[in-house]
């Protein structure tokens, strides 16, 4: 090759690479997309508190691949357009990294923008199967599947209160009417029917008259498929009007919410969850630095973490962050992480155990003995 | 100088220029030459002077454009060129104030500080120009300014981004609280809403009893009473939020200090609100307020920052407004500077312009002048006194050249146009003096042709090439022609003449057909080739001789040569008496004698030499007695006709006739010609063998004639030396042989029998290979001191090899003869055994007894015989 030409091949280099979308930062961008207005704004908070430590540790401990990584934070208000909309703007601001959603109906349409433009999306709270189903191989999953939890809560009840009146509620989302189905499925392969199996308008303020007529029919246990706000205004209420059924619900109430809103009235409330990892050995040390900072890591704090440990991991022996490298490791190796030593299956589910029951009492929730 | 020669040559009656009276001007003897010169630098002098006028010209204008070009357009250039960087840097520094990160600000800092160099560049170019000036001084004074003016913006900049940093900050921070804060509030609020939602319900519900309503309502109102703070809270948090973003953008430093003061207040109403809430809840929203406190309050907090931003900006527009201001006076002090230049520019183009108008009226007018100049020394000198005297002189010399000798040349002047006048002139009366001399000339010379002409003694004629009679002598016209001497004129034809001389029946040879022979004497003048004779009536004998001359012409000459002709035929008739003698003499030659003497080889005197020849005899046995009986006239037709045959076969085989002695023949071989000893003897021998061939055939002739006799012949041949030649006296010779040779071919002759042909070995020595010969014992012959070995020719093998069984090989170291038909049995047998015996020696074995033929010694004389 000639000299000259040499030369304009190297400029023409260097000029594309100024071109590239670099807006002044040297950095790697990882994104945390959750409510953080809205509902579940608890849960927002912990995935925010989450992301927000896994990236100062990373950057402390010099970062990924040699560089810092910048932390942008999105507010999807549990809604899907916006979460379709805060996808587009972490894509537009090429992060490679996006650690959310948390509501699986605002999860799985960013999903797909995500797969498109070629992001990892991890997600550490949307429990619906459809976002590990949709054969996406970069959206991975750092909680259990609707399906399992689905059983285990439909197995609980039969086994317990197969001669009572089994009543199942949920809100109409993805998630709740998702997981109330899987309920009604596995009662029905145990041959339990359910008296009741009614969806219940998430904005309402009210819900005495649907637990007046609850109570009528007589109904002894009700499993809510919904989110802890709503479900925590019907546990009070029906406190309140001294209906007192055994209430069952999803890994949604494992926020500060749920008890903010019942009060006392929360006391005794099942719910299904995966195993607590504030108990790991692995992650004591991170527990530590949260509780310092006034910050308790409950529901998926931690998953957060951990989803930021592991693709950390996964980038410094791909090399590179390239999303197909990335994906690929990420898809084949273990990784170390405040959940303990973790793999991803094809879809992209964890490897963790299953779900377990824990039971709010005092102001907490903790595993049923 | 010109109208002096004009007078001069008008005024000129004699030839000779010379004696003009211009001859002693001066200007006469400057010549033409010198003249035109003169001319031709004049009219030089007029075109240098207008390219020096024009060459001033340019060069002044050349002057004022490089002034302009140099000096002032640079300048002017120059002068825009800062002006226009200096509002460029106007209209960018505003830009600079856009600019809200470190990334943006480098290199837009860097921009400003390349402009401001580039501007102090061109200071610099047009400070060297003009060291002293006022304007440029100012202006130097103004970017100086103007660069203090951006470097303490550039400064401010840097300081206005950490203040914006700072407010994004705060604005982060106040959006992370908010959140919390509401956050916080959302539970309570939520089960406030729901409690206020039951009341309403309660209360619009009747079915219940009183006491379960109240009771209800009341449980209903203390609970909400428990919430309602949180809901206040929260719209004090909205409105502490909403009003601090309000501060952040506060556009006046008074905003701001307004803005203040309902913060503090709903800050207030919150902390009171917060003494009302659950203790967790107090709690965990404890922080917040914290916060919210120190945005207003802090030194470093949203409103002081937004206070710093504020007077920042403040500063910034100053300087800003100084810029501006600065930029727009350096614009008019530079535009003071280009219009100066600007009228610099017009004052030295229109300098420009005057010179250039000077010179274009000098330059019209000097080639003005030297137009007419020109066409004045063309009109005076040119045209009157060159081109008029030399039209006259080419005329006077086409006029001599035309023949017309006689018109003197009569142009003056000293100059060279009249020297060659003067040299015509003298031309023109030589001419005349050779023409006379060459009429005299050409007179005498055409005398002198006709008296030599006529002086010929035969007849001559020239004519042209039209055939036309040029010239003719007298002979022509009174001896060839003489009746028609009229009609033989110059120009006459020479068909005419031709034609009348026949017409006159002059011409004997043209009587029988006049028109053939006037045609074929044409076509013979035409093209004449050879000699022609003519005979004319008088019986006179002319010769034509006709040649035709280089331009075309013909010149005849016609001599009279009837003696000739007589003289020719007396001459002819002798001639053949002369050879009718001599063929009659020859025939008692022997024929090569004949042509020898006839060719001039040999001459007839008593000569002789010796040579070897074979020499032949014959005659023809018991002639005698047929002689006796036969007629004369039958005697002598025999005799002839034998002879004639035998000289013929004789005169075949190259051999000269001696004599013939009656029936007898001498012939010899070897003289005059000879083919060499052997090739004579052989054609002597063949000859014999031929001629005995022949008798027989005649002898056949003969008998039928009525001749009886078998007449045979016998022959005799030697070969020796003889003398040959002339014998006899001077008066008579006879070309004959003498010698002992003749002898022993007489012998020889003599003693064959009838038939036989007797030839000596010495011959036979020369014939034996072509030759089939037999012994014939020896010969004694007078003259001879030995005996003569004689053969007796049988036939030549050729002969024999034809006609009979006749074997014969004859080789070196071998030889063989086998005549198979004249051989015996026994001879067969004989000759058998020979050759068997030869076979076994030549393959090798030589003993055993040779067959013994040397018996039988008489065998080969008897009767083998060659007979015929």
């Amino acid at each position: 090759m000639s000299k000259q030409s040499l030369m304009v091949r190297w400029l023409t280099a260097i000029v594309l690479l100024a071109t590239l979308p670099s807006p002044g930062w040297a950095g790697i961008r990882v994104g945390v997309a959750g409510p953080f207005t809205g509902q579940a704004v608890f849960r927002g908070e912990q995935l925010q508190q989450g992301a927000e430590l896994a990236v100062a540790d990373l950057n402390r401990s010099g970062g990924v691949l040699g560089q810092q990584v910048e932390l942008l934070i999105a507010d999807d208000a549990c809604d899907a357009n916006q979460g379709v909309a805060v996808a587009h703007k972490m894509v537009r601001d090429a992060v490679v990294l996006v650690v959310g959603h948390a509501c699986s109906h605002a999860s799985i349409p960013a999903s797909e923008v995500y797969q498109a433009a070629g992001i990892v999306m991890m997600s550490p709270a949307s429990t619906n199967p459809k976002l590990t189903d949709q054969g996406y191989d970069t959206v991975f999953r750092m909680c259990g599947r609707d399906d399992d939890q689905g059983q285990v809560a439909g197995d609980y009840l039969a086994a317990h209160w197969a001669n009572e009146h089994i009543g199942i509620l949920h809100d109409g989302t993805v998630y709740g009417k998702g997981l109330a189905e899987v309920v009604q499925a596995t009662l029905d392969r145990r041959g339990v029917k359910p008296l009741v199996f009614r969806a219940y308008p998430p904005g309402a303020r009210d819900y005495s008259a649907l637990l007046d007529e609850l109570k009528a029919q007589g109904i002894g246990v009700i499993f809510i498929g919904g989110y802890a706000a709503e479900a925590a205004l019907i546990v009070r209420q029906s406190r309140d009007r001294g209906y007192d059924a055994q209430f069952v619900s999803g890994d949604t109430l494992t926020v500060d919410e749920f008890w903010m809103i019942t009060g006392p009235a929360g006391e005794g409330t099942l719910v299904t969850f995966g195993p607590d990892p504030r108990r790991n050995r692995q992650a004591i040390a991170v527990v530590q630095q949260f509780r310092e900072q006034g910050f308790e890591p409950a529901g998926y704090t931690l998953h957060t973490y951990a989803a930021i440990q592991a693709w950390a991991q996964a980038v410094e022996r791909a090399g590179t962050t390239n999303v197909r490298a990335v994906a690929s490791t990420l898809h084949t190796d273990d990784f170390d992480t405040v959940l303990g030593t973790i793999r991803f299956n094809r879809k992209g589910d964890i490897s963790a155990p299953g779900y377990i029951w824990y039971l709010w009492s005092n102001g907490h929730y903790a595993p049923l003995r | 100088m010109g109208a002096y020669c004009l007078l001069a040559a008008n005024a000129g009656h004699t030839r000779f220029p010379t004696d003009s009276a211009g001859d002693r001007d001066m200007g006469q003897s400057l010549g033409v030459r010198g003249r035109l010169l003169l001319a031709f630098f004049s009219i030089s002098a007029f075109a240098l002077l207008a390219a020096g006028t024009a060459m001033v010209s340019f060069l002044s204008a050349g002057n004022a454009l490089k002034h302009i070009t140099e000096h002032h357009v640079p300048a002017t250039v120059a002068s825009q060129k800062l002006s226009r960087q200096a509002e460029r840097i106007a209209a960018a520094t505003p830009i600079l104030l856009t600019v809200e990160t470190a990334e943006e600000h480098g290199p837009a800092s860097d921009r400003i500080a390349i402009d401001l160099a580039r501007l102090n560049a061109l200071l610099d170019a047009l400070r060297s120009r003009e060291p002293g000036s006022d304007t440029i001084a100012l202006i130097s004074n103004l970017v100086e300014r103007l660069h203090s003016n951006l470097n303490t913006i550039d400064t401010m900049i840097f300081n206005n981004l950490v203040l914006i940093e700072r407010r994004r900050e705060l604005l982060r921070e106040l959006g992370f609280t908010d959140i919390s804060s509401r956050r916080l509030l959302a539970p309570g609020t939520l089960v406030l809403n729901a409690k206020l939602a039951e009341l309403r319900t309660v209360m619009n519900t009747h079915d219940t009893d009183l006491s379960t309503q109240v009771q209800g309502l009341a449980d209903l109102a203390v609970q909400v009473n428990t919430l309602a703070p949180v809901g206040q809270a929260l719209v004090e948090v909205s409105s502490i939020y909403e009003m601090l973003i309000q501060a952040a953008g506060a556009d006046t430093q008074e905003d701001l200090d307004l803005i203040v003061f309902p913060l503090r207040r709903a800050l207030d109403t919150l902390a009171t609100l917060m003494a009302h809430m659950d203790a967790d809840l107090r709690a965990r929203f404890a922080p917040n307020i914290t916060r919210f406190w120190r945005f207003v309050d802090d030194d470093d907090g949203l409103i002081a920052a937004r206070g710093r931003e504020l007077r920042h900006l403040g500063l910034v527009s100053t300087l800003l407004a100084e810029n501006v201001d600065i930029s727009k006076q350096l614009t008019e002090s530079v535009d003071r500077l280009v219009r100066r230049t600007e009228r610099d520019i017009q004052a030295a183009s229109a300098e420009a312009r005057s010179i250039q108008r000077t010179s274009a009226l000098i330059l019209l007018v000097v080639v003005a002048l030297s137009l007419v100049f020109s066409a004045l020394i063309v009109w005076l000198y040119v045209d009157r006194i060159l081109i008029a005297r030399l039209t006259r002189l080419s005329d006077g010399m086409l006029a001599i050249a035309g023949g017309e000798l006689n018109t003197p040349i009569r142009i003056g002047g000293q100059d060279e146009i009249g020297r060659m006048a003067s040299a015509v002139e003298v031309f023109r009366e030589t001419a005349i003096e050779v023409r006379r001399t060459n009429l005299r000339e050409i007179q005498a010379a055409r005398k002198r042709l006709s008296d030599a002409v006529e002086s010929i003694s035969e007849a001559f004629s020239l004519y042209d090439a039209d055939d036309r009679l040029l010239l003719c002598n007298n002979h022509y016209r009174d001896n060839l022609y003489p009746d028609i001497a009229t009609k033989i004129v110059p120009g006459a034809t020479f068909t005419e003449i031709l034609r009348a001389a026949v017409n006159a029946g002059l011409i004997q040879d043209a009587i029988a057909d006049p028109e053939g022979w006037i045609k074929a004497r044409l076509a013979r003048h035409r093209a004449p080739r050879e000699v022609q004779l003519q005979r004319q009536a008088d019986g006179r004998w002319i010769q034509v001789d006709e040649r035709r001359t280089e331009e075309g012409g013909t010149v005849a000459v016609y001599s009279d040569i009837t003696e000739l002709k007589q003289r020719e035929q007396e001459l002819s008739q002798k001639s053949i008496a002369l050879e009718r003698l001599s063929n009659q003499l020859g025939k008692y030659l022997p024929p090569q004698v004949y042509d020898s003497i006839f060719r001039g080889h040999r001459e007839v005197k008593v000569a002789s030499s010796r040579k070897k020849l074979t020499v032949f005899f014959s005659d023809i046995a018991g002639f005698t007695e047929t002689a006796d009986r036969l007629a004369s006239e039958e005697l002598t037709e025999l005799v002839n006709q034998y002879l004639t045959e035998m000289s013929r076969i004789a005169q075949q085989h190259g051999a000269t006739i001696d004599k013939y002695m009656g029936d007898g023949i001498l012939i010899f071989f070897g003289d005059p010609e000879t083919h060499g000893v052997r090739k004579d003897a052989l054609a002597c021998v063949e000859m014999a063998i031929a001629m005995r061939e022949r008798l027989k055939d005649l002898v056949d002739l003969w008998r039928e004639s009525g001749l009886e006799q078998a007449l045979r012949v016998r022959m005799g041949i030697h070969t020796g030396y003889c003398t040959v030649g002339n014998f006899g006296s001077e008066d008579r010779l006879d070309y004959t042989i003498i010698g002992g040779a003749v002898n022993a071919a007489s012998r020889l002759e003599a003693r064959a029998t009838p038939g036989e042909i007797l030839i000596s070995s010495e011959t036979y020595t020369h014939v034996k290979d072509r030759i089939h010969c037999l012994e014939h014992g020896t010969i004694e012959v007078k003259g001879i001191a030995y005996p003569i070995v004689a053969y007796q020719v049988v036939d030549s093998y050729a002969h024999l090899g034809a006609e009979r069984r006749h074997f014969h090989e004859a080789h070196p170291n071998v030889s063989l003869d086998l005549d198979l038909e004249g051989m015996t049995e026994g001879e067969r047998q004989r000759a058998a055994n020979i050759l068997n015996h030869a076979l076994d020696l030549l393959a090798g074995g030589d003993d055993g007894d040779p067959p013994d033929h040397r018996r039988q010694p008489d065998d080969h004389k008897l009767g083998r015989g060659s007979g015929s």
